[in-house]
């Protein structure tokens, strides 16, 4: 009896640390909701148009090293009419170039303003200027399996906001060489859309006045389309935007992420 | 005949003493058993205070809270904590605790690396904690379960150049444990504890020096 009850206390001690879990491994899909406000660099270029070598890819690749890669405060959005790239546009692409009124080659904007490529720099400073902190992040994860993408979403409203609140989530993809019209011999080409999920230009609702801490998670499937080069140079760009219910056109980007 | 009655009479003395020894064995076996119970380790109206370290603390955040923001990393500190315990009855004794660790946690936004942000914690409890001790007729070992309660004071400070409101910090709130554990006295009055359980806010497991009075 004496030696049962004198066993009570390593028996505590070993539920204690049968009961104690180890700590998930973080892996590299870890989903990272940013509490960063990153703007969205729009892009309407084609590898035939001579202008948007001359004038466009230099100023969008330095434009998008410093806001994108190195300052980590802005995601692109790359597109292309039937081009040596982009066969066929991706579904969705149109609503956008005509919601910006990007009837030509070059075109680019900053959040939700037109401007050509090389004023553009100071679009995408008040871009950012106008969004000093972020009311609300996104982050997403990814597998794919062939040229099927599985996309988790996770979004994040930190602060209370008002308003009807969409989700746009896209693929872009990265390291494409190709030969551009200005440009001498192959040249780079990062951002260039591939897909809109569900084929909508500025995403699907996911919230309606939203009240602070509100967690809205995602799941879509897309299925890239044979021209992508490499579909591990994919990426999924999800863009937050605050929409006119009205009009159903997007009144502002609320934050934007690329994974 | 003479023989005969020399052998029973030997024999009614063999019975008698044979009787006797056994009446002594029995008193003998009964005063032991009164005097072993009065041998315990714990006892009403003594004073008993401990100083000792713990681990295995259950964080009163869920880490999946923040891992929706990046990669986490929780560095924990090592708690440590006084408690002193009065003995109201042979079973029961009534006590305080005062815990203190520090934890951080830091969290790493993978979509831009420069942005690492957190919350340092420094907690404070502040307990109540009733004992039950199991009388062992050991005097020198205590068996006991306690069950401490109380107030975890919760000091959170954000870290970070990149912190952007994304969580509310901790708040002070309930912390509890039940520990199963043991006294073990090297003197009549020095000895050391250890105790396991299950809780939340408090070390799952404590050790320590530990001194009657």
């Amino acid at each position: 009896m004496k030696k049962f009850l004198a066993l009570i206390p390593a028996a505590a001690l070993a539920f204690t640390f049968a009961g104690c879990k180890k700590d998930d491994v973080a892996s590299t899909d870890v989903i990272s909701v940013s509490s960063v406000y990153k703007c969205v660099v729009w892009e309407y270029s084609a590898t035939w148009c001579n202008p948007c070598g001359v004038y466009g890819y230099d100023t969008m690749h330095s434009m998008m090293n410093n806001y994108g890669n190195i300052q980590r405060k802005a995601v692109g959005i790359f597109m292309h009419p039937s081009d040596d790239i982009v066969d066929n546009e991706p579904e969705g692409q149109d609503d956008i170039t005509a919601f910006f009124g990007m009837s030509g080659t070059p075109s680019a904007g900053a959040n939700l303003v037109e401007a050509y490529p090389t004023y553009l720099k100071p679009k995408i400073d008040q871009a950012l200027a106008a969004h000093p902190t972020a009311t609300a992040g996104v982050g997403m994860a990814y597998t794919l399996s062939g040229n099927t993408m599985t996309i988790t979403t996770k979004t994040v409203f930190f602060e209370a906001l008002t308003g009807t609140y969409h989700l746009g989530v896209y693929v872009t993809e990265d390291k494409i060489m190709n030969d551009q019209s200005g440009q001498t011999g192959d040249v780079e080409f990062n951002d260039i859309l591939r897909a809109c999920a569900g084929g909508n230009a500025f995403g699907t609702n996911i919230a309606v006045n939203p009240a602070k801490g509100t967690k809205v998670d995602g799941n879509y499937t897309v299925t890239l389309p044979s021209e992508t080069r490499v579909p591990a140079n994919c990426h999924v760009v999800c863009v937050i935007y605050k929409m006119d219910p009205a009009t159903g056109e997007p009144t502002d980007i609320i934050n934007s992420n690329k994974y | 005949m003479k023989l005969k009655a020399i052998f029973l009479l030997v024999l009614c003395a063999l019975f008698a003493a044979g009787d006797l020894s056994a009446e002594e064995m029995k008193k003998k076996r009964r005063k032991k058993k009164k005097k072993r119970g009065k041998v315990v380790a714990f006892k009403a109206g003594q004073m008993d205070v401990g100083l000792g370290a713990g681990f295995l603390v259950k964080e009163n955040y869920s880490k999946s809270d923040y891992s929706i923001y990046g990669e986490t990393e929780t560095k924990g500190g090592f708690p440590f904590g006084f408690r002193a315990e009065f003995g109201a009855t042979e079973f029961l004794g009534i006590g305080v605790y005062v815990g203190m660790y520090k934890d951080e946690i830091t969290i790493t936004d993978v979509t831009a690396p420069d942005n690492i942000y957190g919350y340092k914690h420094k907690y404070t409890q502040i307990c109540v904690r009733p004992a039950f001790h199991v009388p062992l007729g050991m005097k020198k070992l205590d068996p006991y379960v306690g069950i401490p309660f109380g107030l975890n004071k919760v000091k959170a400070t954000p870290t970070g150049v990149g912190f952007n409101y994304v969580q509310e910090p901790l708040k002070s709130g309930f912390c509890w444990a039940i520990h199963a554990g043991a006294n073990l006295y090297f003197t009549d009055n020095i000895g050391a504890f250890v105790e396991g359980g299950y809780g939340s806010g408090l070390p799952m497991v404590n050790f320590g020096v530990v001194a009657k009075f």
